[in-house]
């Protein structure tokens, strides 16, 4: 099947972040990889979490079975129904190496792999930096008008794009 | 709204976390080929969406503040932290073709790809909070704004009135932006 039409997701997304707003709190994923983190360290070291000045600011909030983590959950259930229910699928090689980067850097998975890792790294160092991501800064923050939203957008996109061009515009095998 | 204040947090999460993930992947910003192709400006349709998704938002949050309803919170304003991290972050994402919410999704779907992409996610926020202490008299103390939004800058005028404006703004190039593969 082909992609939803923009405005309709757009404005089904809207609603979500709507009731959102209203009974919880504003969306927001990559805090999600530091509680994440936080609880998997906590049950090997927990002395490690308590003493980096950076997860005692999330100190109590390590809970497996909390509304944080439950959303997370829910991001990856969200893509599987609508893949088991329809929605489009990448199958065989399109589902571990994009076709952008097969026209560019071949068809071999692991290069990929690696790529996607170290992207993850970037994104997550980056997302925590600014203390947000796509969704909590520019879906949520700039939703409330942020500043903080709209400096965070401007950068990624200013660094993104012309990474983008270096990386795919190039002629590829 | 205490009306629902029976729906337990953790079912709420993971019916707000579900129908988030599912609407990401219905519109394809799940798949890095059109996150990359937003970058390099072929084919700006997920922009669009997220233009569109966020004049809802403005609208949505503008509305629920007038009658005294809903919770926000504004994140600060530290400007030289916000431009690296953000910077750092459109690298990885041009990079990689996901963000921290769509390589989950992803993953529902069945991507390998995006395994990969949310295990480097969990290092690269564990490496943070190594290099956090270290980073913060530089990036995060200096140049802090504080929690502003476009309103704070324009005291005299309602925020409705500021709010409707932005979403007015953000709803034109949501349906005039076009990138340069598309008809």
């Amino acid at each position: 099947m082909k992609y939803m039409d923009w405005k309709l997701g757009a404005v089904l997304l809207g609603l979500v972040s709507l009731a959102a707003f209203l009974l919880a709190k504003p969306i927001g994923v990559s805090t999600q990889y530091v509680l994440f983190d936080g609880v998997l360290i906590n049950t090997i070291l927990p002395e490690f979490v308590v003493n980096n000045a950076y997860f005692a600011k999330y100190a109590g909030k390590f809970d497996p079975t909390g509304y944080s983590l439950l959303f997370t959950f829910g991001l990856v259930l969200g893509g599987m129904v609508s893949m088991l229910t329809g929605g489009p699928k990448s199958t065989g090689l399109d589902a571990s190496v994009p076709k952008t980067w097969q026209k560019r850097f071949g068809k071999s998975t692991s290069k990929r792999y690696i790529a996607a890792f170290v992207g993850g790294v970037l994104v997550l160092i980056g997302a925590r930096l600014a203390g947000g991501c796509t969704s909590g800064h520019i879906i949520s923050g700039v939703g409330q008008m942020a500043i903080s939203g709209l400096v965070f957008a401007a950068a990624m996109f200013a660094a993104g794009v012309p990474v983008a061009h270096y990386l795919y515009e190039r002629k590829g095998k | 709204m205490e009306i629902l204040n029976f729906i337990p947090k953790w079912a709420l999460g993971l019916i707000f976390g579900a129908a988030f993930g599912f609407i990401l992947h219905r519109v394809g910003a799940t798949q890095p080929d059109n996150i990359v192709n937003m970058l390099r400006l072929r084919d700006l349709r997920i922009l669009r969406f997220m233009l569109l998704a966020i004049v809802v938002g403005v609208i949505a949050a503008a509305g629920l503040k007038f009658f005294g309803l809903g919770n926000f919170d504004v994140k600060t304003a530290y400007i030289l932290g916000v431009a690296v991290g953000g910077a750092i972050f459109g690298i990885g994402f041009a990079v990689a073709g996901f963000c921290p919410g769509t390589s989950l999704v992803a993953i529902g779907e069945g991507r390998k790809d995006a395994w990969l992409f949310s295990i480097g996610g969990l290092l690269g926020a564990f490496i943070y909070s190594l290099a956090y202490a270290g980073l913060k008299p530089m990036l995060i103390d200096q140049y802090n704004l504080g929690k502003v939004t476009i309103a704070t800058y324009f005291p005299s005028i309602p925020e409705v009135a500021v709010a409707a404006i932005f979403a007015g703004v953000l709803a034109i190039f949501a349906f005039r932006l076009k990138g340069c593969d598309e008809k």
